[in-house]
Parts: structure tokens; sequence; C-alpha cells
């Protein structure tokens, strides 16, 4: 099967006139973005919806912290505590984000990401991640392609979901086991590990998981 | 009908400007036989049918770019 993609092949001129208008909106937004990232100042429009507290400033947070690193692409799996985040992700100029199919998909997407010097956050579900060893140990561990992944630390004390205890029983056993690098985020005051987590995944060319507790996801910790 | 190598001698006649991710070994070996291409391939192997996505991450940090991703 040929997935083509060609953004200069045959087309009409409205197409191609379009088509510069996009490469130019964008030479623009990457130039602001690497400008913001250097200087810490982001333009005001970015902050407009900041709440004090809660989910959403966390949410808020924690993009921040994904922004002062580098990351401009997000690739997301729906899970419930994580709804605010991806609403954020999704909703800021700062970064692309991408609705992907399945969990698997956020790791190729994200790895491609990486050879064309883009920045790059898999963030999804404590269960989606565990489907993800396979491709982590054959695509990340073999070409030793740097990866941020943020997951949910669901089956924790307090987790009242039975059918996410499993999680706690095994999610971090398997972490340990393929020998990946993890991070939990338990306190908000710890947030901008997000950023230090990404920056040793790069230093040391493998990925690194990052995980979040209910309790900091609600901005009650 | 085409076999299989025909196809990608067809290929690789007419991709010349495009970057290239394969999908698996038997791919790569093939691609690798007819082309020797070391500059604009990534012979990604044992991919999980991750290629396209891989190709589309690839894509999304360049502007000006022609890519195929060449599976079997």
């Amino acid at each position: 099967m040929i997935l083509r993609s060609s953004f200069t092949h045959d087309k009409s001129p409205e197409i191609a006139a379009w088509q510069r208008g996009q490469a130019m909106l964008e030479k623009a937004r990457h130039l602001a973005h690497t400008r913001s990232v250097r200087t810490g100042i982001y333009p005001a429009r970015h902050h407009m919806t900041e709440s004090r507290d809660g989910p959403d400033a966390i949410a808020q947070q924690i993009a921040n912290s994904a922004a002062s690193c580098g990351i401009s692409l997000v690739a997301t799996l729906p899970d419930g505590w994580i709804t605010p985040l991806i609403t954020r992700f999704a909703s800021d100029q700062r970064f692309r984000h991408v609705a992907v199919n399945r969990e698997e998909s956020a790791i190729g997407l994200c790895s491609g990401a990486f050879f064309s010097g883009i920045g790059a956050l898999a963030l999804m579900g404590a269960s989606g991640f565990l489907t993800c060893v396979y491709a982590i140990t054959k695509i990340n561990y073999t070409y030793q392609i740097p990866l941020l992944i943020g997951i949910t630390l669901r089956g924790r004390l307090g987790d009242s979901a039975k059918f996410h205890q499993s999680n706690g029983l095994y999610l971090e056993p398997v972490i340990a086991a393929i020998g990946m690098p993890f991070v939990p985020i338990e306190q908000g005051k710890h947030i901008d590990r997000l950023a230090g987590a990404y920056r040793h995944s790069r230093v040391m060319s493998r990925p690194v998981v990052v995980g979040f507790t209910r309790e900091v996801l609600r901005g009650e910790a | 009908m085409m076999n299989f190598e025909a196809c990608f001698r067809l290929l690789a006649e007419r991709l010349k400007e495009d970057v290239v991710v394969t999908s698996a070994g038997n791919c790569s070996e093939l691609w690798w036989e007819i082309t020797g291409d070391t500059e604009r391939v990534f012979y990604l192997e044992a991919s999980m049918s991750l290629a396209s996505l891989f190709r589309g991450g690839y894509c999304n940090g360049i502007t000006e770019a022609h890519s195929s991703c060449v599976q079997r």
C-alpha cells in the first residue's frame, strides 16, 4: 500500500497559493513558539481561560511545562482523568493536538515527529499504555528514539474502579520490567518534572513515562 | 498482475524525491536490494503497522516535503 503525501505535486494555482499561505503561517507559528520558549513569555491569549485551582489550572500548568521544554505535538487517547488536560492541549495554540485512534498510533506519530525536530508528548491512560509495550520496545528501543509518554496512575489507593485494579498491581512492575524511567507526579508542585523527564528522554535516547495521580489532575494535591 | 518485486521496482522508478518509510523486514530488504538507498529511506522494521503514523509524525515537522510509506 502506498500512502502518498505530496505538498507540491498536482495542484491548482489556488491550492498552491493556499499551501504557501499555510506554510508561511506555520513558519510564523514556529518562530513565535521558539521565541516564547527562549524568553518564557507567551502571548496573553494563551492565558485567557486560566483559573486559579482545579483541573483546568492543573491542565494549564502541565501545558506550560510541556511548552517550556519544546513540546509542540501532543497525541492523545481519552481517559476520564485527563479530559481537561486533553481539552487544554486541543485549544492551546502552542500545540498541534492529534486525537489518535489507538495508543500505539501515538507512539508511531510521536516517534516519527522526532526525526523532523518536533518535540512530542504521547498522552494516554494507564491501560492504553500497557498495550504499547511491543511498539515501544520494537520502535523506540531499536532505533533509540526518545519519547515522552504521559499516563494516568490508575488503580492506586483510593481508585474505586474495580476494573482498574490490575493497573495498580501490574503497571509499575511492567514499566520497571522494560527498563523505562518512570517519573510519578503525585503533587502539583512537581509538575515541572515533566520538562525534566522530557529532557532526560532526549539525553538517553529512550522513552520516559510520566504518571499523574488523580489527586494531582484534580488539583487536590 | 504485477508481483511484489515488480511493484517495488515501479515505485522505485517514480519516487525520486520522496522520503520513504518502509514497514517490515522483507519490505525493507527488497527496497534496499532495488534502490540501495540510505539517504531518503527510513528502514523501519517490525513497525507494528505504524509506518504510516511514523511518516505522518515526520511530515508534521516539515512544510515542504514529499513522503511515501511503502508497505506490503
